[in-house]
């Protein structure tokens, strides 16, 4: 069920009621939301559910045996049971074929069969983030900084919660956890702001990336040897583009959703692509991910490396050694999450690099990037080249691809130039798009409360007389 | 620029608003409503679903709704259907197409009256240099890039692809593909063209106006799909060309299976009648017991060809396809590989 279909809208409309006239017996009300959230998967496929539900058991009462033991080897081992099992369990149905597929080359090579066995295994859609996001709350039980779930049914609820299950984004347990085991609110104090997020997150996903998906993307990046060199550009602009407009949809859907129903989900994105360098674009590109990585990867193997590094090095050499090392295996774990394809390990690698050059010339050398629009406008390039390798099918096509842009003599199909103004206008929005949405929630405010539902179904129609036809699914469904 | 705003709206006035908002969608869009009734399955819910969304259409129709709104989407598809290309190749847009009510309406008569000139039986061997590849999603993505990569392996063979995804045979009204096989044949002017629809074909059948006209699963569902597939068969083979159907794989889902399968049946028979050859890669991706194969032998390596859906190919899969249609190809034309040209 996708979030802009008439069918996902009857189930949200009934499940908001329900919810509402739940809220005086909260128990009631949460159990509900975890049907509900049970059911918007199930509709994906049955076998999902029970994937989520013993992840959330796993992680549930790892978490409180960790709670209760006393010793410190005891809560560690509970860690790792959580941490090891949840990881297994994400490894097997998101890994293991890719697995299968990079040892069957490997032996290939030598001219021998791999002994592995080809096995069809279903991919559970959000399986990375609902584990990381258990990651995340054990880890912080560990460190003693979490709040603990009082009960599983609040637990399977914070995993299963339906509008930021399938993409995130990746909510800590003092962030969504709080929010389910406290009262909740009496009413809707942020409805206008629900509504705005909500016609956002539609116009980004059904108008703009998916206009620029089906008259232009999906044929450049399929066969780019019958493009030319503009269209290959074009289209290298236009998925830099596609990719915000799909997740941060998604991501002002399930927040406007998130709001509707009474709890507040973080923001994802802030701007990424006016950015100054490639570290501020990684504090605002898919924020809670970033965040996580930050926090449960990269400073744990910093400090541990940097430790490690002082017999050599002194305090400051082996700091700033250790960072970078953790920078880059944090980066190529990074792309390693986002898919199970050499591509994507890549594309985290290739972050990593840019993250490792950025911060020897700035930590090391004491040399800045340099800011304004040249720095914005190096660092909007440096990621659209990254986003070439992201969304080709294979290396070899991404290396044709990065050829083709060259090839300025080429001859084969352009572009449309409609996708020209689209692109431009999600541009301008980077930089203008928070003030109109604050303006669009002023001017809702001023309104009348009848008058309100007006201007929302006003808005929400030009937004789907825009859209093109069909629907086009989400990409970070993928990972 | 602060987001946050604080009155508190009281729960009874916010779902009242939601719901008068989520009617005003119904009406405005009750003509799909309507279609999404028609398709239901089960013959208990059906006959409540479709008087109740035939009511709704009834209303919104009479308050001028589901009118205003299609001359709206149409102005705006109009505009983004007819694409000023820049820095590359253009299409020549051909507006002109019969219209499919009429010889939904009139089967056998229109059937007669399409029957066009065959030029080239099959079984020919003819040596094409010109070969178009079109279709749905699967001609789009990897399907058809990896058989116009197979086939550009032979000597002198230009290959041209169009693929426009979530699009069929059953849905005129949704994507015209006479109108587009008219604008690709005069553009390319092809001598064979590779054909795949079906996978969104498992439905109900639309006029090109949008009228309902056949649930699947129906005989007379199979005599119209049969009569367009005829229809557009002739449609490709206007002007000697020859053209070859790819029929759909099997899928894991049984009951799925047993759709495409009855699909592939009305097809091939089609097809056939009309002069053309049909591909079955359902004997391609099942397995000796006629099963749903997940994984097969392919250039020295076990791969696994489909996706993780159970329905797409997965790259591997295609490439394995694709072979094997390049294989059925070398058996009735006349195809030089390269490799053996030099």
């Amino acid at each position: 069920m996708q979030f802009a279909t008439l069918e996902f809208a009857a189930f949200f409309l009934i499940t908001l009621t329900l919810s509402w006239v739940l809220r005086p017996w909260r128990l009631w009300q949460k159990t509900f939301l975890l049907l509900a959230s049970y059911s918007f998967y199930a509709a994906l496929r049955l076998e999902f559910v029970a994937i989520i539900f013993v992840s959330s058991l796993l992680f549930y009462f790892a978490g409180k045996a960790l709670t209760m033991a006393q010793r410190k080897g005891a809560r560690l081992a509970w860690l790792w049971v959580g941490v090891v099992l949840n990881l297994l369990l994400l490894a097997v149905f998101k890994y293991y074929n890719f697995f299968t597929d990079s040892v069957a080359d490997l032996f290939s090579l030598v001219g021998l069969s791999s002994p592995l066995p080809v096995i069809e295994i279903l991919f559970p859609v959000g399986i990375s983030f609902y584990v990381f996001q258990g990651i995340s709350y054990i880890l912080d039980l560990y460190w003693k900084r979490g709040l603990q779930a009082p009960n599983l049914l609040d637990f399977l609820l914070f995993q299963a919660f339906f509008p930021q299950l399938l993409a995130g984004p990746i909510c800590r347990s003092r962030e969504l956890l709080e929010q389910i085991v406290g009262s909740g609110p009496r009413g809707l104090p942020e409805l206008n702001r629900a509504a705005t997020l909500i016609l956002s997150g539609l116009f980004k996903k059904v108008v703009l990336a998916h206009f620029i998906d089906a008259h232009l993307v999906l044929n450049v990046f399929t066969a780019p040897e019958n493009y030319t060199a503009p269209a290959l550009w074009m289209g290298m602009l236009g998925y830099t583009m596609l990719i915000y407009w799909d997740f941060s949809g998604y991501t002002d859907l399930a927040r406007g959703l998130g709001l509707l129903l009474g709890f507040e989900i973080p923001e994802n994105f802030d701007h990424p692509y006016i950015a100054r360098d490639i570290s501020d674009f990684w504090r605002r590109w898919h924020i809670t991910l970033s965040f996580w990585l930050r926090d449960y990867l990269f400073l744990p193997l910093a400090s541990k490396w940097s430790g490690g590094l002082r017999r050599w090095l002194d305090r400051k050499q082996s700091a700033l050694w250790g960072s970078q090392l953790a920078v880059l295996v944090t980066f190529v774990l990074c792309g390693l999450w986002h898919g199970a394809a050499w591509t994507f390990v890549l594309w985290g690698t290739y972050h990593g690099i840019l993250l490792f050059v950025h911060h020897g010339l700035r930590n090391g050398l004491r040399l800045r990037w340099r800011g304004g629009w040249w720095g914005t406008t190096g660092t909007l390039l440096l990621v659209m080249l990254g986003w070439v390798l992201f969304n080709s099918a294979d290396i070899s096509t991404a290396g044709l691809y990065f050829s083709r842009m060259l090839d300025f003599k080429a001859a084969g199909t352009g572009f449309e130039l409609l996708v020209v103004p689209f692109i431009a206008l999600g541009l301008l929005l980077q930089i203008w798009g928070p003030r109109l949405r604050a303006v669009y929630i002023r001017m809702c405010e001023r309104l009348p409360f009848f008058a309100r539902p007006v201007a929302w179904f006003a808005t929400g129609m030009v937004v789907l007389m825009l859209k093109p036809s069909g629907i086009a699914p989400y990409i970070y469904f993928g990972f | 620029m602060s987001e946050k705003t604080s009155p508190v709206i009281p729960p009874s006035k916010a779902l009242l608003a939601a719901w008068l908002i989520m009617a005003a969608l119904l009406l405005v869009f009750a003509r799909d409503v309507s279609r999404q009734a028609d398709s239901t399955e089960s013959p208990l819910l059906r006959p409540s679903t479709t008087t109740g969304a035939g009511l709704l259409l009834g209303v919104a129709q009479s308050l001028g709704v589901v009118k205003a709104r299609e001359s709206m989407q149409s102005a705006v598809h109009f505009v983004y259907d007819n694409p000023l290309m820049l820095a590359g190749r253009a299409y020549q847009v051909n507006t002109q197409h019969e219209t499919i009510t009429a010889q939904a309406n009139d089967p056998v008569a229109s059937t007669e009256a399409t029957a066009a000139p065959v030029i080239n039986e099959p079984n020919s061997k003819s040596k094409p240099s010109s070969i178009l590849v079109i279709g749905d999603s699967s001609i789009q993505g990897s399907l058809g890039l990896h058989i116009e990569r197979k086939l550009e392996e032979y000597e002198d063979v230009v290959v041209h692809r169009f693929g426009q995804h979530s699009t069929g045979i059953a849905r005129p009204d949704y994507f015209d593909w006479w109108d587009k096989i008219e604008e690709l044949k005069a553009e390319y002017e092809p001598d064979l063209i590779l054909a795949h629809w079906g996978d969104n074909d498992c439905q109900g059948l639309s006029s090109t106006e949008g009228e309902f006209l056949y649930h699947f699963n129906t005989d007379e569902w199979d005599a119209e799909y049969g009569r367009r597939i005829e229809d557009i068969t002739r449609l490709m083979r206007e002007g000697g060309c020859d053209a070859v159907l790819i029929g759909a794989p099997i899928m894991r889902s049984k009951s799925f299976s047993k759709k495409i399968e009855r699909l592939n049946t009305v097809v091939e028979a089609a097809v056939t009648k009309a002069g053309g050859l049909y591909i079955s890669t359902w004997d391609l991706t099942s397995d000796d017991a006629g099963d749903y194969m997940v994984s097969v032998e392919f250039e020295g390596k076990k791969r696994v060809i489909r996706a993780a859906d159970g329905i797409h190919l997965s790259v591997h899969g295609a490439a394995y396809v694709a072979d094997g249609i390049c294989s059925f190809l070398e058996d009735h034309f006349t195809m030089v590989p390269l490799e053996s040209a030099e």
